[in-house]
């Protein structure tokens, strides 16, 4: 069965993607090849064409609407594989992100202990020095000094151990010279540094004129603030 | 406009082809540079962690060395003198070794007359690293001990404060160097 079409819709198949297309067609629609050979021959194709309705779609199924169609099966397909790749993509980054904050701040943090166990080790023999020497007629002065580098927390603790000091100072008009031999860490972390020091504390009493030496083992913790400061928060002898 | 095409567009065909295959190739570099750029990131910054985890790790080995040979040091028994000798010489290397060879006969000889005997501990955050500098670190252990001998009547308590020094010798910490201060 046959039937008489014109020229502009009759269609045949593109020779590279096999889609219908009209045979006047200079270039495919679908795969986009050139097609030099139909050009040519449109130039000697009549203006009715006989066709085999059994060959050839009939012309709704050849219109326009076939053609935007492919053309948007086409776009969704090629967007589809851009999210998946750009999802893939984010995720995986997402993960590495996470894996490397993590690294990232175990090393540091390690970093910053290590350096804040360095600048305690280097200032707190100083302030042991300082809160374990005094003397008699000025030991009040002596321990305000001293306190200014306590937490608020040790300050009240200290305060609550030192009067009988205080007393046997005055009675014996005692003076004491305390002079750290050694210092090392117990543990550190970026805020907060426990200490190992060797302690000689010469003590001399101006009333008996009798001296003696104290070898004492203390253990020291400093704390931090954000102000950067670090402060005496502990200060005792370890045992066993 | 060409009327023969049937899409009726104005670009050619070649550069509506090349298009979204150049499109999709840039993306797929770009998204590869990304995830290769992170993960050569992570992996320094790996790094740098495992660095900082080998060095703890080192200097817990210092420390425990030094434990170990301050208590073969106070673990004075003058029944068992070969186990003592041969627990500190284990533990030492250069000067140290060479001080304990040299006195290790008079020593074992007042041992056996004074029929000493310490039983040591370490107390609670009684070790300390001052510190550690390649195969090279000094180590505090503050000792406490309980004496007996025939000089006195009960066991008496003794403290000791120790220095080390300690060298890495084939993989292992000895110690070169002991202050008693």
């Amino acid at each position: 069965m046959s039937r008489t079409i014109s020229r502009a819709h009759a269609t045949k198949d593109c020779p590279f993607c096999a889609e219908p297309i009209r045979i006047a067609a200079i270039a495919c629609r679908f795969c986009n090849r050139d097609l030099p050979a139909a050009g040519e021959a449109a130039v000697g194709v009549p203006a009715e064409v006989e066709v085999d309705l059994a060959e050839q779609p009939t012309p709704a199924t050849t219109d326009d609407r076939s053609a935007p169609e492919h053309t948007l099966k086409h776009a969704r397909t090629t967007a589809r594989r851009w999210s998946v790749l750009l999802i893939a993509t984010v995720a995986i980054l997402a993960v590495v992100g996470v894996l490397e904050y993590h690294d990232w701040r175990a090393a540091t943090q390690a970093q910053q202990a290590t350096a804040a166990g360095k600048t305690v080790r280097a200032t707190a023999p100083d302030l042991v020095e300082a809160l374990l020497s005094y003397r008699h007629d000025q030991f009040d002065e002596d321990l305000a000094a001293a306190e200014k580098s306590m937490t608020t927390e040790f300050r009240e603790k200290y305060r609550g151990t030192v009067e009988p000091i205080r007393a046997d100072a005055i009675e014996q008009r005692r003076t004491q010279t305390a002079e750290v031999l050694a210092v090392s860490v117990i543990s550190q972390a970026p805020q907060r540094v426990e200490l190992l020091l060797y302690v000689d504390s010469t003590s001399t009493s101006g009333k008996s004129e009798d001296s003696r030496i104290i070898q004492a083992v203390l253990r020291a913790v400093m704390v931090t603030d954000d102000d950067g400061s670090w402060r005496l928060d502990d200060l005792t002898v370890p045992t066993s | 406009m060409d009327d023969r095409r049937s899409d009726g567009g104005a670009m050619s065909a070649a550069s509506r082809r090349h298009r979204p295959r150049r499109a999709t190739v840039l993306l797929t570099l770009l998204c590869v540079v990304l995830v290769a750029a992170g993960a050569s990131l992570w992996l320094w910054q790996r790094g740098e962690h495992r660095a900082a985890d080998a060095s703890a790790a080192r200097d817990r080995e210092v420390l425990a060395a030094a434990t170990q040979e301050a208590l073969a040091l106070g673990s004075v028994d003058y029944r068992k003198l070969d186990e003592y000798v041969a627990a500190v010489k284990a533990g030492a290397t250069g000067d140290f070794l060479k001080q304990f060879e040299a006195g290790e006969a008079s020593l074992t000889k007042f041992l056996t007359k004074n029929k000493s005997v310490n039983v040591p501990t370490i107390p609670d955050d009684g070790v300390g690293l001052i510190e550690r500098d390649g195969d090279a670190a000094r180590v505090m252990v503050a000792l406490d001990a309980v004496v007996t001998n025939t000089s006195t009547s009960k066991p008496e308590p003794r403290h000791y404060r120790f220095l080390f020094t300690l060298q890495r010798v084939d993989g292992t910490w000895l110690t070169s160097q002991l202050e008693i201060l």
